[in-house]
């Protein structure tokens, strides 16, 4: 792989939820880097802490929520420039103030949720939202802005654009609602957008052309995509890089293809068979044994160790780093990957 | 031997009205003349979108819906036939013990009150199935068992268990009455993908174990293939394909079920690269106002003529085991 730009990098994230009932160990240490005009997703169950991370790195996490430790270094001039910063190097998105936070989010950041319904003002037409967005960050007239944004929504793809520009949210469907968002997420064309599982709530059809449509305007505006879900499929088809998260830190970091030929964490490897697939034909499916552990009593060390075929003592002891296994692209945190390699070079070309 | 439940032309309607002064009455057809067989011990699985009918379908099945018109026969093995739309009260006990539904929500769908043995028991004490405490809770443990849960856990409550487990706990109360035939909707929605993965494997040895018939609706068309030995596509109320899981899934006919397949993502990248994309035009109309003629005309993309938007196709055997209601294949 050439060398490329890397835009973000996560270090060491760690965030706690403070509950009635204890502590919530969400994230344990999450690690990745994210490179210019890429899409990364980030893969896993319920709980893992996929959408904490983003929300984590936006800093919007609830009151309940804190990050103990981690940096966030972000490496982009155009945010430099807006927040007035003159030094070299990256900026840690932890140690900005609360106002320059305001600043990137929307700007250099933003968010597409999963409902969105709730994540639409109902009280105001979806074009001042819209206009909202750019007269903030881009400073434009009123009437520049409303011609930017019917623009937008005709990127979108929604038309007539002025008829949808003076409708309510709750007249829209769920298909042109998240069209909406996505225009107003990349209104003010930022460096990185997340997509936290943005097409849970639509239908199949509906959710094939809301990704091909976010995947064109990723290219089109230039930014980066983390994109956040828990279906293999979409991962599949949308992504670059696939982060696999697993009860709050990343376990496999690598391309997509490389992931789905030549999963190395024995959780990643569980996760892709257990997915009933339409291009072959099962008996039965392979699944990982047992839950997903409660993360307020997480199990020690190898926070998968309890439901891995692998496990040794240390893994109960000690978590493991997330390193390169066979080439420097292809991260894995095992203690015992080794031992995994060995076996899948023993069914040799049986797994493909 | 005549298949285990005959379904023929059920209609069922929803009525509503609309309107301040002049109230208007709405219909929405939310099953619209649909017929299929169920065999013995086979699965028989139905996708379509949200609205499109499945569960409305489901529910029908198991009488929570009376329908409109329509007939529902239940053949059973000692050669009587019920039939279930119009069955009497002693009938109708036959039915409800024959035909088990599991729902979509195991959170909502357990009584949170009661203790898992007093919900898998349920249906023990209504049907008089057992001749004392002992005994009841002995069928408990063996059903409990059954579903890959401990004998011990009979005496807590659904809050304690996860989305998994509650699964298997409808599934164990399902299986209390010794059905024939079980409506699962949608089973798996609600748990996560390496959960999924054991509820479907139970399924299956389940079906074999017990020799039980399952209709299965969902809108993963990867999990209705992992299923089913039939596939039937529904759109708006109606069924559009149906037969053979491999022909529907390998040789699709219909310009919605192609649509569908190929909008599903697949978890193989090699096989996406290679796939081909048919982007459906609009959204799915309204169900209270659908498209006259073929429902599926305004978002096809291979139109035939005039005749799509003013008539109606209907449902035709073009080769043994599959049938499609398409004006393409009228011939």
């Amino acid at each position: 792989m050439a060398e490329k730009d890397v835009l973000m990098e996560v270090k060491n994230l760690v965030t706690r939820f403070y509950t009635e009932d204890g502590v919530v160990k969400a994230l344990e240490g999450v690690n990745f880097n994210l490179y210019k005009g890429e899409t990364l997703a980030l893969v896993g169950e319920t709980g893992c802490g996929k959408s904490v991370t983003a929300l984590s790195i936006l800093r919007l996490l609830a009151i309940s929520g804190k990050t103990l430790e981690g940096e966030a270094l972000f490496y982009d001039d155009e945010m430099k420039e807006k927040l007035g910063i003159t030094t070299d190097g990256p900026v840690d998105l932890f140690k900005l103030t609360k106002k320059q936070m305001l600043k990137v989010r929307g700007f250099t950041m933003s968010l597409i949720t999963q409902d969105p319904m709730t994540s639409l003002n109902p009280v105001y037409t979806v074009g001042e939202q819209i206009v909202e967005v750019i007269k903030l960050h881009k400073g434009l007239s009123d009437k520049e802005s409303k011609k930017q944004a019917l623009k937008l929504i005709e990127e979108v793809e929604l038309t007539p654009p002025e008829d949808i520009f003076i409708k309510y949210p709750h007249q829209l469907s769920g298909g042109q609602r998240q069209r909406i968002v996505i225009s107003i997420s990349l209104a003010a064309e930022p460096a990185l957008v997340f997509a936290d599982e943005p097409t849970t709530a639509l239908d199949v059809t509906i959710q094939a052309t809301v990704l091909g449509l976010l995947q064109q305007l990723k290219e089109e505006f230039n930014s980066s995509l983390i994109l956040i879900t828990h279906n293999l499929g979409i991962v599949a088809e949308t992504s670059d890089r696939i982060g696999v998260m697993y009860a709050g830190s990343v376990v496999e970091l690598v391309d997509k293809y490389t992931l789905f030929k030549r999963p190395l964490h024995p959780y990643s490897q569980g996760l892709i068979a257990s997915v009933p697939k339409i291009s072959e034909k099962k008996e039965t499916l392979n699944f990982i044994p047992g839950n997903v552990p409660n993360l307020i009593h997480p199990p020690s060390g190898c926070r998968f160790h309890p439901r891995c075929t692998y496990a040794t003592d240390i893994c109960k002891k000690k978590a493991p780093e997330l390193q390169s296994v066979e080439n420097d692209d292809h991260l894995v945190a095992c203690w015992n990957v080794k031992q995994v390699i060995k076996d899948l070079d023993k069914q040799g070309g049986a797994s493909g | 031997m005549k298949p285990l439940l005959e379904v023929n032309n059920i209609k069922k309607y929803f009525s509503f009205q609309r309107g301040i002064l002049r109230k208007k009455t709405f219909y929405l057809k939310a099953v619209d003349d649909i017929s299929f067989n169920l065999e013995r011990k086979k699965t028989l699985g139905v996708v379509g979108e949200s609205g499109c009918g499945k569960t409305t379908l489901g529910k029908t099945l198991v009488n929570l819906h009376k329908p409109e018109s329509g007939s529902i026969n239940l053949n059973l093995d000692d050669g009587t036939s019920i039939d279930v739309i119009n069955a009497n009260d002693d009938e109708m006990k036959t039915v409800r013990r024959t035909i088990q539904m599991v729902f979509q929500d195991p959170h909502s769908s357990l009584n949170p009150r009661w203790p898992i043995k007093n919900i898998i028991g349920e249906p023990i004490d209504i049907l008089k199935m057992a001749s004392g405490r002992r005994e009841k809770e002995s069928m408990v443990m063996k059903l409990l068992n059954d579903v890959g849960l401990k004998p011990e856990h009979m005496n807590r409550y659904p809050h304690e268990f996860s989305g998994g487990q509650r699964q298997r706990i409808g599934m164990a109360r399902a299986l209390a009455p010794k059905p024939d035939i079980i409506v699962l909707d949608e089973p798996t929605s609600a748990v996560d993908v390496s959960v999924q993965a054991q509820v479907l494997n139970l399924l299956k040895e389940l079906q074999k174990s017990k020799s039980m018939s399952y209709l299965f609706i969902s809108h993963d068309l990867g999990v209705v293939h992992h299923m089913s030995n039939e596939i039937a596509v529904m759109y708006l109320g109606q069924v559009v394909e149906y037969g053979d899981t491999d022909k529907i899934i390998n040789d699709p006919l219909h310009p919605y079920t192609k649509a569908l397949l190929s909008a599903l993502p697949v978890p193989d990248p090699e096989f996406e690269a290679h796939k081909k994309r048919i982007i459906l035009k609009g959204q799915l109309p309204d169900a209270i106002n659908p498209p006259k003629g073929c429902r599926f005309h305004t978002r096809c993309a291979e139109l035939v003529g005039e005749k799509c938007k003013h008539d109606c196709p209907a449902l035709k055997e073009v080769s043994k085991g599959h049938k499609v209601a398409c004006w393409i294949y009228e011939e």
